[in-house]
């Protein structure tokens, strides 16, 4: 199993994942690649102390870049989100 | 909502210290405020413009918020404090001992120069003695002397000695054995003390076109104290000397000098003008005089701060250097002390009898200014304006009103 903090990236802090948790209490968080909606769960339950109630998960697919003449593409990634027990929080978009 | 705390904890003439408490409610709410103001104009990566929530906004730019909160309790409390201890403040209030903990009151003391309270008790009923100096045949003559000297002419003396009063050309260069460095140009009018002594005594023993080798030693009491006593060598060329030639003193003179019709008017106008210059001595002098005797017998004492300041002011008008700031301070206090209590006695005149210049008043003064430069009123005011000279000429106007009242109050004598 991956470290921790391996698999969990970096909380995805965008307008859209903000409203998210404004509607549904919904935290959403880059993670690895290869990470598995079970070794999600174990993360984000081991490093917030939290429980959570369900994870989902998805691919962003890369965009395309170009620098100069030259086309390129900016990695993909793997977005999880994760919903926790009623009364459970994780100090990302609270103050 | 629980209201600002303030209280008084010093005060001195010309200045007071206040205690602010600012309740958590109000502080809470300056924050929320400059968080909306900063959370509509915030550009944070993941958001457009003004679409970040407020939590994060305030996470994100902390120490400004707290910046500007605090400025604006600042601003309110003082208006407050303005308010209830109804200061009459002369300055910007200082903050000191600052307080913010999270979750509790914030505190912090204003200190802040203020207007004292006076009380004048007698204002008039003094004997005041206005002398009017009487101009003399003598001054109008000396004027007149100096009006011709002013107007005379130079003109080129050949094949003569230059005497003192002669304006003479000369070339000074440094001489270091054989060699010449900077050669310098100079007019000087002999016997003024432009020159050191012994250059003005070589140039008197020379002829125009004439050059000479000379040493030269620094006087003993040279401004510049490194060069006393030393020796230069100097090459000196006289270029040429010009004497002055007064002018005859006749009709033709005066009209030369400003459109006079005869000597005599031009006389009578001198006469006139210095007349007039004594006239305002004399009034400076009374109402000198008054504003002391209302001093005395008040007893009006200027407030240490309102003198700091003033001495403050003055050596920033003379650009004195901070160094030097305590030796001028201490030559200095005496006259900044006598013009605060001048200020105060006519600042509490002025509001007592309601004297204030009005605007009527002003745009009379500026008409009659105007038709005396000969420009139009418009122009004068808007070019007082800019050189923001317009407080100046109602400060006057209220001051001559207020010695008008004063100087009706007591007796003049005109001797």
């Amino acid at each position: 199993m991956p470290e921790l903090h391996h698999t969990i990236v970096a909380p995805v802090v965008t307008e859209k994942s903000s409203a998210a948790y404004g509607a549904r209490k919904e935290y959403a968080f880059r993670v690895h690649p290869d990470a598995t909606k079970p070794q999600i769960r174990a993360a984000i339950e081991s490093l917030f102390k939290v429980s959570v109630t369900a994870v989902r998960t998805m691919v962003v697919r890369a965009k395309r870049r170009t620098y100069g003449r030259y086309v390129g593409r900016r990695p993909s990634w793997k977005k999880a989100i994760v919903t926790l027990k009623e009364g459970d929080t994780i100090a990302v978009f609270e103050g | 909502m629980p209201a600002i705390l303030i209280k008084k904890t010093a005060e001195e003439p010309g200045a007071a210290s206040l205690a602010v408490t600012v309740p958590v409610e109000q502080v809470q709410q300056a924050e929320d405020r400059a968080t909306s103001a900063y959370q509509r104009r915030a550009r944070l990566p993941g958001f457009r413009k003004g679409k970040a929530p407020a939590a994060i906004v305030k996470k994100h730019f902390a120490d400004d918020i707290r910046q500007e909160a605090l400025q604006e309790l600042i601003r309110e409390s003082w208006k407050v404090a303005v308010e209830q201890e109804s200061l009459k403040p002369i300055a910007d209030p200082h903050v000191h001992n600052l307080k913010w903990d999270v979750g509790a009151p914030v505190t912090f003391e204003f200190h802040v120069e203020v207007k004292p309270d006076i009380q004048l008790g007698r204002l008039g009923g003094f004997q005041l003695k206005r002398t009017v100096r009487r101009v003399t045949d003598e001054q109008v003559a000396a004027q007149l002397h100096e009006v011709r000297e002013q107007k005379a002419p130079w003109t080129p003396v050949a094949g003569e000695k230059p005497k003192p009063k002669d304006l003479v050309h000369v070339t000074i260069a440094a001489r270091e054995g054989t060699q010449l460095k900077d050669a310098q140009p100079h007019q000087l009018v002999l016997g003024e003390g432009r020159a050191i002594p012994e250059v003005e005594q070589q140039i008197q023993g020379m002829l125009p076109g004439e050059t000479v080798d000379a040493i030269v030693r620094f006087p003993d009491d040279f401004p510049e104290e490194a060069k006393r006593g030393q020796t230069r060598e100097i090459r000196l060329t006289l270029h040429e000397v010009k004497r002055q030639h007064l002018p005859e003193l006749d009709d033709a003179f005066a009209h030369e000098v400003g459109d006079f019709d005869s000597l005599d008017a031009l006389k009578r106008a001198i006469r006139e003008d210095l007349e007039r210059d004594a006239e305002r001595e004399a009034d400076a002098k009374v109402r000198a005089e008054l504003i002391e005797q209302i001093v005395a017998a008040n007893r009006v004492v200027a407030p240490k701060p309102l003198v700091e300041r003033a001495l403050w002011v003055f050596a920033q008008a003379y650009g004195i250097p901070e160094d030097r700031m305590s030796q001028f301070a201490a030559e200095f206090r005496p006259v900044a002390e006598a013009q605060v209590r001048r200020d105060l006695v006519l600042d509490y005149v002025v509001e007592q009898q309601q004297l204030q210049a009005t605007e009527a008043e002003l745009d009379r003064r500026i008409q009659e200014l105007a038709e005396r430069r000969g420009m139009p009123a418009e122009q004068l005011y808007a070019s007082l304006e800019k050189a923001k000279r317009l407080r100046d000429v109602e400060r006057s106007i209220t001051e001559e009103k207020v010695f008008a009242f004063l100087l009706s109050q007591s007796t003049v004598e005109h001797v």
